[in-house]
C-alpha cells in the first residue's frame, strides 16, 4: 500500500515537473518570438531613418524623370519624332526639308516660307517606320 | 523635402510591422519545421527530449502562426498599399504582385490548418492527421517562395544571411527525413519471424 502511494506521489511529481518544463519552453518562446519581431521591426526602422530602405531607395533612384524620359523617348522612334514636330512648329518655321508629313493632306507650299533656317540635326536618326498621323492637325494650325 | 517625405517612417508604421510580422513568422516557422523534421527523423534522441522538442515545435508554430496574422492584418492599415480583406485573405485577388503575393497566402493559409489541426486530430485520426501534417513543409516552402518574391527586404543583404541561415537546415534534414520514414515503412510491412520458426530462430540468433 505504501510503495503504491509512493509510485503514485512519484508519477505526480514527473507530471509536475514535466509540466513546468512545458511552461517554461512556451514562455521562453514566446519571449524569443517577441524579441525577433522586435528586431526585425527595429532594423527596418533603421533602414528605413537612414536611407537604405530597399523600397524606397528604388523610389529615390527613380526620381531624376529626364533620364528616364530621353531613354524612353529613343526606345519609342514614333513618339520621339512627334514630340520634335511639334517643338519646331512652336519655335521655328516649319522646315520644308521635313518630309515626313503624311500624303493625304495638302501640304503647304515651300515657296510661301523664308529661307530655312538651319535646324539642328537629330542626334540620332530615328526613321519612323510608319508616320505618326499627328502631323496633320500640326500643317493645319 | 521629397527625400524626408520618403524615408519620413512615420507614415509607414503599418507597413514596417507588417514586414517585420513577415520576417518574424518566417524565422519561426522555419525554426518550427527544423525541430518538426527533428521529432519526425528522430534525429534527437534521450530521455524527455522528444517532449520537450514537441512542445518546442508547438509554440514554434503558434507564434509563426501569430506573426503569420499580424503580417496580414497590418497590411490592412497600409494606406499605400490599401489591400483590403479579400487582398490579404484570397489567393491572387490582390493587386500587388498577385502571383507572389497568392503564394504566401496559400502557404499561410496551409500552415494556419495544418498547424491548428494539431488540436482537432482525435476526430479524424492521428496517423490521418500525421500524413497530413507532412504536407506543411510545402507550405512553409512557398511562404520561402514568398518572400523571394514579393518580400520588399528580399535584396537587403541580412535578410539574406537570415534566409539562407533558415533555409539550409531544413532542406538538409528533409531528405534524412525522407528516408527515415521510408525505412519505418518498410520495416512496418516486414512481417514479424514467429519465434518457433528458422528465420525467427535465425534473427534471435543474431
Amino acid at each position: 500500500m505504501g510503495d503504491v502511494l509512493h509510485a503514485r506521489a512519484l508519477a505526480r511529481a514527473k507530471v509536475r515537473a514535466r509540466r513546468k518544463r512545458v511552461t517554461l519552453i512556451r514562455r521562453r518562446t514566446f519571449w524569443f518570438s517577441m524579441a525577433v519581431f522586435a528586431v526585425a521591426w527595429a532594423v527596418i526602422f533603421a533602414q528605413m531613418v537612414g536611407g537604405h530602405d530597399p523600397a524606397l531607395a528604388n523610389k529615390k533612384k527613380a526620381r531624376p524623370q529626364p533620364v528616364v524620359e530621353h531613354r524612353q523617348a529613343h526606345a519609342r522612334p514614333v513618339r520621339h519624332h512627334v514630340r520634335r514636330r511639334h517643338h519646331h512648329h512652336h519655335h521655328t518655321a516649319p522646315a520644308p526639308t521635313n518630309t515626313t508629313t503624311s500624303s493625304s493632306t495638302p501640304a503647304p507650299a515651300p515657296t510661301a516660307t523664308p529661307a530655312p533656317t538651319p535646324t539642328p540635326a537629330p542626334v540620332t536618326p530615328a526613321p519612323a517606320p510608319a508616320p505618326a498621323p499627328a502631323p496633320v492637325t500640326t500643317s493645319q494650325s | 523635402m521629397t527625400l524626408l517625405a520618403l524615408t519620413n517612417p512615420s507614415s509607414h508604421l503599418f507597413w514596417i510591422t507588417s514586414r517585420a510580422a513577415g520576417t518574424a513568422s518566417l524565422v519561426l516557422a522555419s525554426m518550427s519545421v527544423t525541430v518538426g523534421l527533428m521529432i519526425g527523423g528522430k534525429l534527437m534522441q534521450g530521455r524527455g527530449r522528444g517532449g520537450d522538442l514537441r512542445a518546442l515545435h508547438e509554440a514554434l508554430a503558434l507564434g509563426a502562426l501569430a506573426a503569420l496574422a499580424l503580417h496580414g492584418i497590418s497590411l490592412l492599415g497600409d494606406p499605400y498599399l490599401h489591400p483590403g480583406v479579400a487582398g490579404i485573405a484570397i489567393p491572387f485577388a490582390g493587386r500587388y504582385r498577385p502571383l507572389w503575393t497568392g503564394l504566401g497566402i496559400v502557404g499561410g493559409w496551409g500552415l494556419a490548418v495544418l498547424g491548428l489541426s494539431y488540436y482537432a486530430r482525435d476526430k479524424f485520426g492521428a496517423d490521418r492527421w500525421r500524413a497530413l501534417h507532412r504536407f506543411t513543409v510545402l507550405f512553409w516552402a512557398l511562404g520561402v517562395i514568398h518572400s523571394i518574391g514579393s518580400g520588399t527586404d528580399a535584396r537587403a543583404r541580412w535578410y539574406l544571411i537570415v534566409l539562407v541561415l533558415l533555409v539550409v537546415p531544413p532542406l538538409v534534414m528533409l531528405p534524412a527525413r525522407l528516408a527515415s520514414g521510408d525505412r519505418r515503412r518498410a520495416e512496418r510491412r516486414q512481417p514479424r519471424p514467429r519465434p518457433g520458426s528458422a528465420t525467427g530462430a535465425n534473427s534471435l540468433a543474431r
